[in-house]
């Protein structure tokens, strides 16, 4: 079966460079590859184009002048990403950007105490629902976690230096997605407003009444519900917003394969063509006439277009890298922040090469639809829509199981931080699950494809 | 049939037609008439220009200079074309996946052609136990009969096929030629091209021969025998001998020079070859490479 | 004219991909918004509780899918001519070419219509049926709900007019669709990453699709309705007008 290969795919290889729209096809894929990597490392940072840090939320409080605390139980916390936060705060100020403690139970990351946008410390490994209590004696802040609301272990001290004699005290709760995610991210997940429940609120010292505020402006579809005077249970929901500083989130290698969604759609109308366009004019008789081996045909039109997407897109990327990197320092992408990627570094490659295999293997896809279907209308159709399906679908139904299943999980492989930005991209903190899945998809697409051609009769 | 409105003159026109393909002049100054009663037999050798002109006929293309005019009218000015001229340019403009029956119903209904022409013009063309199959099943001889069809619906008096005897078999061949010479017959416009003068031998009765996109001859098919055979006559003793040798086509026969009782069995074929000579676009060299 | 409509109708109906279009699209429609609905909580920016959810929208998001079968078959009916070579007989039969793509475009508005009211018909039946499960409100028979339904079916006509007027530029339906689908499905996406890409998301036909059918929180859409359907028209118009000029103008 494999003698003779090597002719078969010269001869793919001819029919394919002899077409100008293919080979137009595959540069235009190249260039809006490298079009958007440009676009994008020219414009705004995005998350930190205003000052360098994020800082959105809800905060329910109320003024306390001089020492005391503040217990909660966070009853129940309902958002999405792994660190979206909801406990117990002390800020300076009811604005965006004032120093700040908080001592909250993440989703993904046990209790955290945070201040200034720095200091990070990790407590113990618990969700809600659970005790928080945060403590001020003059400029120390000191956090207390509890299961049961009596035996209190402290978790750690800030020392806030400046502290005035009157700060901002209460609950808030964030919701990050979008906003801690790199902006260079292809956002096809809903940031959905995150749901804090706290009872067993109490302070130290009665006060003047509590306020509800969105710090940083966060725009919210409805406004906060007022509140009696002693409130003792709080509900806090946030839209989109987070708390964090400006930290390297990868976005220096990030921007180099940003635009590769923009080279999916046409490399996927190109698998199918390739195929179907046989098909459509009768050439295909032709084709298995010279070589009756039809598997081998569809085999060498796999190989012919895997190298050439391959390369274009290898070459591409690595185009958009080199070029995105003086443009991104120039937005203020720098060291110490955000330190220079290398090539050597296998982070850097696997992104780079993994996101030209990605491509291809949606290109292989789309061939092996185009071999099943034989109609080029149905099977470039049928191809981007599978592809963009967590597109249609997430605003629906929501959640991360539509990107996870469809050809868009291989995007997996471009994961540089764990959780943080992919968070935005499907299987977060496994890359190869996504990608080994697409594998599949390319595989089983071909496979049909090859029984078919064998079976029905052009 | 209810004639929208009547048909006009059953002649084509062309007056100066130039075209320019890129940096190619497929058409070069073409000027002729073609006139009801006979079949008109438009020849040259492939790439000559008759795909063009005939497209410019029929206002598909824009010819750069000149005109051309369908019973003394432009093509795009008429109402219903289709019962004006009735065309076959290529017989595999067809969608696959529609049925044949079909394909010639939607060219019924565009010019007001009654549905029941369709069923009358496949049972002409020996489609008609095949009508209701999918066109993109049918052999090259079926889509040529289709196609045939198609130029056959509107009962035009002007009628223009490109090719027509491609694909289809000697039978065939000899029902479409009584097919033209029938309707030539019933006094319609009849022109008909092709790359091979042997097809056209009995039917065509006049003669349009381009190459390179210039007019050759316009003339009926006695006089190019005669025009090829006077000039023969006068070659030199070589020089028939040679062509003698290069005339292969059935009921040539070779003569050696000067005889003038060969005259009348000079085959179309070669007359037309002589003529074309050098305007031949595409030559084979002599050891066939 | 009102034969080469004819004509146009008859060439519609007898091909499979595009007689079959509508019919596929009520079904993916009515699919959709039929899992919407059964699956839809509170929780999201278009429904953030069962009492503020914005049903209405819900019950009509099926046409987001629904529309690309309609959208597909109105390329097609330009492009299937150049890849076959019919543009000749088409042309032939009906020399008037701005004639052939008008007919051409009554026929896919009337499609898109016939289909866009079939589906949100059902799409309104579907959401009495199954939004009570989900603890949703039923949408109210009101004339902001009406409002809606109808833009959406007006939605659907003008994106269908959209994508033949793309066929009609680019004349290859792989092309064709490509731009189409992405220009539906990628460019808001796409559109957030690019600076000042807020504005291209703003005036991205899926934005303005989706703010047709809002019915609640208007003020949080980045479109309102009317501005939304004379972004549309105007994307019709234009692709309309450039597939026209190339039609008219090129040989085929």
């Amino acid at each position: 079966m494999m003698d003779g290969f090597p002719d078969v795919m010269r001869a793919e290889w001819t029919k394919f460079r002899s077409v100008p729209v293919y080979l137009g096809t595959l540069l235009g894929a190249a260039g809006l590859m490298v079009l958007f990597a440009v676009l994008i490392s020219s414009g705004s940072p995005g998350t930190y184009d205003q000052a360098p840090y994020v800082d959105r939320f809800r905060f329910t409080h109320r003024p306390l002048t001089g020492d005391g605390s503040i217990v909660a139980r966070v009853a129940g916390q309902r958002a999405d990403h792994p660190w979206a936060m909801a406990g117990v705060m002390i800020k300076e100020s009811a604005t965006a950007g004032a120093p700040y403690a908080v001592l909250a139970v993440t989703r993904g990351h046990g209790i955290r105490l945070q201040a200034r946008f720095t200091t990070d410390i990790a407590g113990s490994d618990h969700k809600a629902p659970h005790w928080l209590k945060l403590t001020r004696a003059g400029t120390v802040i000191t956090g207390y976690t509890s299961t049961d609301g009596s035996v209190w272990r402290p978790v750690g001290t800030v020392t806030m230096t400046g502290l005035p004699s009157t700060v901002e005290m209460g609950l808030f709760a964030t919701s990050p997605g979008a906003e801690r995610a790199v902006p260079m991210r292809p956002v096809l997940m809903r940031t959905r407003p995150g749901t804090a429940v706290f009872d067993n609120v109490s302070v130290t010292a009665p006060g003047p009444p509590w306020r509800t505020d969105d710090i940083g402006g966060a725009g919210s579809p409805e406004p906060p519900p007022p509140l009696g005077i002693e409130p003792t249970a709080v509900t806090v929901t946030t839209p989109a917003g987070d708390i964090i500083g400006q930290a390297d989130d990868g976005s220096r290698v990030i921007a180099a394969v940003a635009g590769s969604i923009a080279g999916l759609l046409p490399l996927l109308a190109l698998g199918s063509a390739f195929v179907t366009a046989e098909y459509e004019h009768g050439l295909i008789r032709t084709t298995f006439a010279a070589r009756p081996g039809r598997v081998q045909v569809l085999a060498a039109k796999a190989v012919v277009l895997a190298a050439t997407v391959f390369t274009t897109t290898l070459v591409a990327g690595l185009a958009a890298f080199l070029i995105t990197q003086p443009l991104l320092r120039l937005q203020g992408f720098r060291p110490p922040t955000y330190p220079d990627p290398s090539l050597a570094d296998p982070t850097v490659l696997r992104v780079l090469v993994g996101t030209a295999a990605f491509l291809t293997l949606g290109a292989v896809l789309a061939l092996g639809v185009g071999a099943i279907l034989r109609h080029t209308a149905a099977a470039v159709t049928t191809t981007i829509v599978l592809a963009m399906a967590p597109v249609l679908v997430t605003p629906m139904a929501g959640g991360p199981w539509p990107q996870r299943l469809g050809p868009l999980a291989g995007l997996s492989i471009q994961q540089i931080k764990e959780t943080d930005d992919a968070f935005l991209l499907p299987w977060a903190g496994r890359t190869w699950t996504g990608f080994t899945l697409l594998c599949a998809y390319a595989a089983f697409a071909f496979a049909g494809g090859c029984v078919l051609m064998r079976r029905r009769d052009p | 049939m209810n004639l929208i409105e009547r048909p006009t003159a059953a002649t084509i026109e062309t007056h100066g037609l130039r075209k320019h393909y890129g940096r190619t002049l497929a058409v070069n100054d073409l000027t002729f008439t073609v006139v009801p009663g006979r079949v008109t037999g438009f020849v040259g050798p492939n790439g000559a220009g008759k795909s063009t002109t005939m497209r410019m006929i029929l206002g598909l293309d824009t010819p750069d200079e000149g005109r051309a005019l369908v019973g003394g009218r432009p093509y795009r000015g008429l109402r219903t074309p289709l019962r004006h001229v009735g065309a076959l340019l290529d017989a595999n403009a067809l969608h696959p996946a529609r049925r044949a029956c079909d394909h010639l119903l939607w060219m019924a209904h565009s010019n007001g052609i009654p549905a029941r022409r369709v069923d009358e013009v496949l049972d002409q063309v020996g489609l008609a136990t095949v009508a209701r199959r999918r066109a993109g099943a049918f052999s090259l001889g079926m889509k040529q009969r289709l196609g045939i069809a198609a130029a056959l619906l509107g009962d035009a008096p002007v009628l223009m096929f490109d090719e027509p005897v491609n694909g289809l078999d000697p039978e065939g061949i000899r029902w479409i030629c009584g097919l033209l010479r029938g309707l030539a017959a019933q006094g319609r416009a009849v022109l008909v091209s092709s790359h091979l003068m042997s097809e056209l031998e009995d039917t065509a009765d006049h003669l349009i021969v381009i190459g390179r996109g210039r007019l050759l001859a316009d003339t009926s098919v006695r006089d190019l025998r005669a025009q090829a055979s006077g000039g023969r006559a006068q070659a030199s003793g070589g020089r028939a001998q040679a062509s003698g040798e290069r005339a292969q086509a059935p009921g040539a026969q070779t003569q050696a020079s000067g005889e003038r009782h060969g005259l009348e069995q000079i085959s179309l074929e070669e007359a037309y070859l002589r003529l074309t000579r050098d305007a031949t676009e595409y030559t084979a060299t002599e050891d066939g490479t | 004219m009102r034969r080469a409509l004819r004509a146009e109708w008859t060439k519609w109906r007898t091909v499979p991909s595009t007689a079959l279009a509508p019919w596929l699209a009520v079904a993916l429609t009515l699919a959709a918004s039929a899992v919407v609905a059964a699956t839809a909580e509170p929780g999201t920016t278009v429904c953030p509780t069962a009492e503020t959810c914005d049903t209405v929208r819900l019950t009509l998001s099926g046409v987001q899918l629904g529309q690309v079968p309609v959208v597909v078959a109105a390329a097609l009916t330009v492009t299937g001519e150049y890849g076959t070579g019919l543009i000749g007989p088409t042309l032939t039969a009906v020399p008037r070419r701005l004639r052939v793509l008008t007919t051409k475009a009554v026929t896919v508005t009337a499609v898109a219509l016939a289909a866009g009211l079939l589906s949100v018909a059902g799409c309104l039946i579907i959401a009495r049926a199954l939004l009570p499960g989900s603890g949703l409100p039923v949408p109210p028979a009101d004339a902001t709900t009406w409002r809606a339904a109808l833009a959406t079916v007006l939605y659907l006509a003008l994106i269908t007019l959209v994508s033949l007027g793309i066929g009609a530029l680019l004349r290859n339906i792989a092309a064709a669709v490509t731009t189409v689908l992405g220009l539906l499905f990628l460019l808001p996406i796409l559109a957030r990453l690019l600076p000042n890409g807020h504005l291209l998301e703003k005036y991205a036909p899926t934005t303005a699709g989706l703010a047709l059918q809002t019915t609640k929180n208007l003020e949080a859409q980045l479109i309102s309705p009317s501005t939304g359907l004379t972004v549309l028209t105007a994307y019709a118009a234009a692709a309309t007008t450039l597939g026209a000029l190339r039609f008219h103008t090129h040989d085929p």
